[in-house]
């Protein structure tokens, strides 16, 4: 009777953690994800939640495999992502959870303050190699960049390379720890990170999109008053056809509570 | 003297055991979480050595109902019908696994190979086997020799699993039977940050005969350019065009030519035994493919025109095991094309599609002119016209259901001689009207 009663128990602990609801991608989104299914799991004690990061490429793939109920993702869903999904049946839900500057970089002691999108455009692509060309001191310039399969790596291709390559051999970093780490220690570095990661030990650039306008500073302020010009959503997809899985998640990050948490790790509600 | 070398000896001694033992004083005991950290380390380098290697395939098996007249291209699994089936005329029904690919990848650095197999009832047969290198720079470029798809156009190229209708359309049938050939590619591509990044060259030299060993010294070129470029996440748009320049060895002197709509005698004083009739295609081929609110919509449309050596009858294949007999040779004038439209049913895994296709294995000569007493032309000249439409049900990842039925349409002629004539006209019988060849298949597939 002992033995049975231990394997019932083995049991609804090997079929509960079957049912925990996976969440994977955006290295970005991890700190959100985290926080959220913490107060998720706080106010629903029966669910239970795993948050994984990987980059948006990896949640997205993971979610086209059926490996991961929530795909987390920087960037929007490629043509072929979304095709391979088609393929299987399969359509997409795209859920914008909260919206994110990306900041540029560099180092504490970078005399730099501010940079023109057509400056940061030439310094990615390998035009620019020397700080002096930009206002600063004779020192060059040390570009780093994520990995492919991020989704800031594409958001900042996108929008600040007008979807030029970044030139060849650019530092690529595994996260987005790893790019702070470095910029802190290279004083000709330069990077970009999302708001939340923000810290002392780099200074972000204030930036400009026109020309003639001045540099703009990220913070939540700035780019929900849209004066600073890179932001992007920060996105869940799922789905459509098992959105019941993950449905009460997307919920709760909508909700009050969860657009509140959103705010607190240095992103910009939606609500 | 030897006191000393003995001391010495005694001193090596000492000191080897002495090291020995306070080696084997310093080996510890590994604890559980260290025995656990070397087995993860090892089973890590084992899975990394079992990822290199990717085995991946599909299973379809299907019923198929045809018309009495069907053929072999509509109707790919059996062939026509049985004699008995034959004689009386009767429509006929088969149920087959028409392919059970398994396919084998093994990838590590540059490099990677490919072994692809095809196992039905009908037995096993091979497929693609073949090897292919990177550039290590931009791993862009790449050379691929072995058996594989010959770079033409787009629908010989696009895997039987992820096409909408059953069989490939009846020009690519004809043109290349195997769709595999033996030869090697390479495929140039410029770098990413180039404005031409969204290019694609393939070219290669194929030996011509499908999936059997090369016979002849010659091979035959095949080359496709190809671009596509996709706005947003919700339009992609690709097209390319597409050359065949090849030739097939003659064992005959005689080859026909179409002129004024008959078969003549061309270069009657030659001896073309040992020459190469020519053997040429050029196509174009353009996709589009957008989602919108009802889901998926696929647009693909394929033209091809060339010269195809083929016999009287209006055999094209010319695959050889060993060097072919004599018999005349009569160059047709080809031209084929389709049209195929794949459209999503909204939030239900259900997609429609229709597709027509054409193809004119002689594009001088039409209608009665086909069979005419003189012209050497006969059931080999004639058009086919095909409509097919159907629905897939995509059941879900793995798993997909096709129903679909083909409406073929043949030209017509009044010829209609029932022998051979004296003066070349061929057996026709049977043209004069549309014959009963429409096929209904419906085919599960499987994809792992």
């Amino acid at each position: 009777m002992k033995k049975m009663i231990l394997a019932l128990v083995f049991l609804a602990g090997v079929f509960g953690g079957l049912q925990a609801q996976k969440i994977k991608g955006s290295d970005t989104m991890l700190p959100l994800s985290q926080k959220v299914a913490e107060m998720f799991m706080k106010a629903r004690p029966s669910e239970s939640v795993t948050v994984t990061g990987g980059g948006s490429g990896v949640g997205i793939a993971a979610l086209i495999e059926g490996t991961t109920d929530l795909a987390q993702s920087s960037r929007k869903i490629k043509f072929d992502e979304r095709q391979k999904l088609q393929q299987g049946g399969k359509t997409v839900k795209e859920v914008t959870a909260a919206f994110d500057a990306l900041a540029v970089i560099v180092h504490p002691s970078n005399k730099v303050s501010g940079l023109t999108r057509e400056q940061l455009e030439a310094i990615f692509t390998g035009k620019i190699t020397n700080w002096k060309d930009v206002g600063g001191e004779n020192l060059k310039i040390i570009p780093y960049a994520r990995e492919t399969s991020s989704g800031t790596y594409e958001f900042f291709r996108e929008s600040v390379l007008r979807n030029r390559n970044y030139m060849n051999g650019i530092m690529s970093m595994p996260a987005t720890g790893a790019i702070i780490q470095s910029i802190s220690q290279t004083r000709g570095g330069i990077g970009y990170v999302g708001l939340a990661y923000l810290n002392k030990d780099v200074k972000a650039l204030g930036v400009s999109y026109k020309s003639c306008a001045g540099h703009v500073q990220p913070s939540a302020a700035s780019a929900k008053d849209g004066t600073y010009p890179i932001v992007r959503p920060l996105l869940y997809y799922y789905i459509t056809q098992a959105e019941s899985r993950s449905k009460a998640f997307v919920d709760f990050v909508l909700s009050t509570e969860g657009q509140k948490i959103v705010g607190e790790i240095g992103f910009i509600p939606v609500k | 003297m030897n006191i000393i070398k003995k001391s010495r000896f005694i001193a090596h001694i000492i000191l080897c055991l002495t090291a020995g033992f306070a080696a084997s004083a310093q080996e510890s005991v590994p604890t559980p979480f260290e025995k656990l950290i070397t087995k993860a380390d090892s089973l890590d380098s084992s899975l990394r050595i079992l990822q290199r290697l990717k085995i991946t395939g599909y299973v379809q098996a299907q019923y198929q109902y045809a018309q009495a007249d069907a053929d072999g291209i509509s109707f790919k699994q059996h062939g026509k019908a049985n004699a008995y089936e034959k004689s009386h005329n009767t429509d006929y029904s088969r149920f087959a696994i028409r392919r059970g690919r398994l396919k084998f990848v093994y990838e590590e650095g540059i490099a990677s190979a490919v072994a692809q197999v095809d196992i039905t009832d009908k037995g096993l047969s091979t497929k693609d086997i073949y090897l292919q290198v990177k550039d290590p720079i931009s791993g862009r470029n790449m050379l691929k020799a072995g058996m594989f798809y010959r770079p033409f156009g787009h629908e010989f190229m696009l895997s039987s699993s992820r096409r909408e209708s059953p069989e490939r359309t009846r020009i690519s049938q004809i043109m290349f039977p195997d769709e595999l050939d033996l030869g090697f590619m390479l495929t140039l591509q410029p770098p990413k940050n180039s404005a031409l990044a969204a290019l694609r060259l393939d070219a290669g030299w194929f030996t011509g005969n499908g999936i059997r060993p090369q016979v002849v010294s010659r091979m035959d070129f095949v080359a496709h350019l190809y671009g596509s470029h996709t706005f947003g996440n919700s339009i992609s748009i690709g097209g390319g065009i597409s050359a065949y320049l090849g030739g097939v060895f003659q064992n005959d002197s005689s080859i026909f030519m179409m002129d004024n709509g008959k078969f003549m005698l061309h270069d009657k004083n030659a001896n073309r035994i040992g020459r190469y009739a020519p053997r040429q295609y050029f196509g174009a081929d353009f996709q589009y493919a957008q989602f919108t609110a009802a889901g998926l919509t696929q647009i693909r449309l394929e033209y091809v025109a060339g010269k195809h050596p083929g016999n009287a009858a209006g055999a094209y294949d010319y695959r050889f095991s060993a060097l072919p007999a004599a018999g005349e040779i009569y160059l047709r004038p080809i031209a084929g094309g389709y049209i195929s439209v794949a459209q999503d049913l909204g939030p239900v895994p259900l997609t429609a599609v229709a597709r027509y296709d054409f193809f004119d294995p002689n594009t001088d000569v039409s209608s009665n002119n086909i069979g005419a007493d003189g012209s050497r032309t006969g059931a080999g000249d004639v058009a086919m016209h095909s409509l097919g439409c159907g629905l897939l049900w995509k059941i879900n990842q793995t798993l997909r259901l096709t129903a679909y039925y083909e409406l073929v349409k043949n030209e017509t002629t009044a010829q209609i001689p029932s022998v051979a004539s004296e003066n070349g006209s061929t057996y026709i019988a049977g043209y004069d009207s549309d014959r009963r060849d429409n096929v209904f298949t419906l085919r599960l597939q499987y994809t792992f």
